[in-house]
C-alpha cells in the first residue's frame, strides 16, 4: 500500500492548561490533567518514525506541561536536520527569566513560537512578559508571533498595544464558539449570513492533528471539540489519511456537503458565516457526510 | 457612508474578516470614534496583519489556536 505523505503533524499531548480562558476552544483542565498514554505515546513515535513529517507542532491546551512527551516525540523523527518544530503556547512561563530559560532549553529542537494573547489571555499574562518571551525567542533565533483572537474587529487594537513591544508579526483568528467559549455564548460575529462561504472548503483540509485521547482528524475546531460526530476522528493516521471524511473534506465545498444533507441555505443564520460553525451544523444533521455512500464531490 | 468608513470597510474585506456586503453593514454600526480607531490600528501596522483559518491550526500550516 502506497505511503501518503503528511507534510505537518499537529499534536496536542494533553489538555491541562493553567490559564482559564473564556473563550478557550478546548475545555482543558488543570495542569497534569488529559495526557498522552503510553500507548498513545508509542503510537505516534511509530507515526513519526514511518511518515517522518516535515513539522511537527506541538498544541494544546498547554503543552509545555508535557515537555517530556514532546521529548519523546521529537526525538523519534528520523532526519531531525530536515524537522521543524512548532510549539503554540500560552507563555505561561514568561513570567520570570528562569522559568522562561528552563522551558525554552528543555526542547531539544524549537523553531518557531506562537504565543496565543489577547484580551482573553491578557487576564493571565502581562504585556511585560509577551515583551520578555519576545525577546528570549529573538536571542534564541526562534521565530515568535503572536495569535490574536477577535471576537469583533475593535479586538484588533491589541495589535497597537505588542507592536510597542518590538517588531513582530501578529496573526488573527475568529474567536469559534467551541469547547468554553460556547459556554460562554463567546464568537466572532457576523452581522448576517455570508453566502460566500458555500463556496469554501474545509481551512484546514490539508492538515493532520492528533488529538490526546481521540486520535488522528483533520478536524481541529468544531467537530473534534463540540461533540462525539461519527467517522470524523481515527484511531490511525493510516486510517485517517483513508477515510471517506478526510476525502470528502478535501474535495467537497460546503454547498455540496449541503445539498447531500439536505439543507438549505435559507435555514443558515449569521454565526453559519463561519466556516467551521457551517460544517458542524452540517454535520450535525441526520445524514453525516462522514458516513453518507454515494455523495457527489463539489 | 463617509470616505473613512469605506476606507475601513475596504481594509475588513482584504483582511478577511467580512463579506463586502457585513463590511458594510458593520461598518454602518461603528461610532466615528470607533472607526477612527481602528483605522489607526490597521494603517499604522508596520508589520502585514494575517488572517488564520481553523482553531488549533491554521489553514497554511502554521500555528494557530484559540486556547
Amino acid at each position: 500500500m502506497k505511503r501518503i505523505g503528511v507534510p505537518e503533524l499537529g499534536i496536542v499531548p494533553g489538555f491541562g492548561c493553567g490559564f482559564r480562558c473564556s473563550h478557550c476552544a478546548a475545555r482543558g483542565e488543570p495542569s497534569g490533567g488529559g495526557r498522552l498514554s503510553a500507548a498513545e505515546i508509542a503510537l505516534l513515535k511509530e507515526t513519526i518514525r514511518e511518515h517522518a513529517p516535515r513539522a511537527l507542532l506541538f498544541t494544546g491546551g498547554e503543552p509545555t506541561l508535557y515537555l517530556e512527551e514532546i521529548d519523546e516525540l521529537v526525538a523519534a523523527h528520523p532526519a531531525p536536520g530536515r524537522l521543524t518544530v512548532r510549539l503554540t503556547t500560552n507563555g505561561h512561563f514568561a513570567g520570570d527569566s528562569a522559568s522562561l530559560d528552563r522551558v525554552l532549553g528543555a526542547f531539544r529542537k524549537l523553531d518557531e513560537v506562537q504565543l496565543s494573547y489577547d484580551r482573553f489571555h491578557a487576564e493571565f499574562l502581562s504585556l511585560e512578559a509577551v515583551g520578555r518571551l519576545y525577546r528570549a525567542c529573538s536571542e534564541r533565533a526562534i521565530r515568535f508571533c503572536v495569535l490574536v483572537s477577535l471576537t469583533s474587529p475593535l479586538d484588533l487594537a491589541l495589535a497597537k498595544e505588542l507592536h510597542a513591544l518590538g517588531d513582530m508579526p501578529i496573526r488573527f483568528q475568529k474567536v469559534l464558539p467551541i469547547g468554553r467559549a460556547k459556554e460562554n455564548g463567546l464568537a466572532y460575529r457576523y452581522p448576517a449570513f455570508d453566502p460566500e462561504v458555500l463556496k469554501e472548503r474545509c481551512p484546514n483540509r490539508d492538515q493532520v492533528l492528533y488529538l490526546c485521547g481521540r486520535g488522528f482528524s483533520l478536524c481541529c475546531s468544531s467537530l473534534v471539540f463540540n461533540g462525539d460526530f461519527p467517522g470524523v476522528v481515527h484511531p490511525t493516521l493510516e486510517e485517517h489519511l483513508r477515510s471517506r471524511f478526510r476525502v470528502r473534506m478535501r474535495s467537497s465545498r460546503f454547498s455540496g456537503l449541503m445539498s447531500e444533507v439536505g439543507l438549505s441555505p435559507d435555514s443558515l443564520a449569521p454565526e453559519h458565516s463561519s466556516a467551521c460553525t457551517l460544517c458542524e451544523r452540517i454535520f450535525s444533521s441526520n445524514r453525516s457526510p462522514a458516513d453518507a455512500p454515494n455523495a457527489k464531490t463539489s | 457612508m463617509d470616505i473613512r468608513k469605506k476606507i475601513l470597510g475596504g481594509l475588513l474585506v482584504s483582511m478577511g474578516l467580512y463579506s463586502i456586503a457585513n463590511a458594510v453593514r458593520y461598518v454602518g454600526s461603528l461610532s466615528a470614534r470607533d472607526t477612527e480607531n481602528l483605522l489607526s490600528v490597521m494603517e499604522g501596522s508596520q508589520t502585514p496583519i494575517q488572517l488564520c483559518g481553523g482553531s488549533v491550526l491554521s489553514s497554511r500550516g502554521e500555528l494557530g489556536k484559540t486556547a
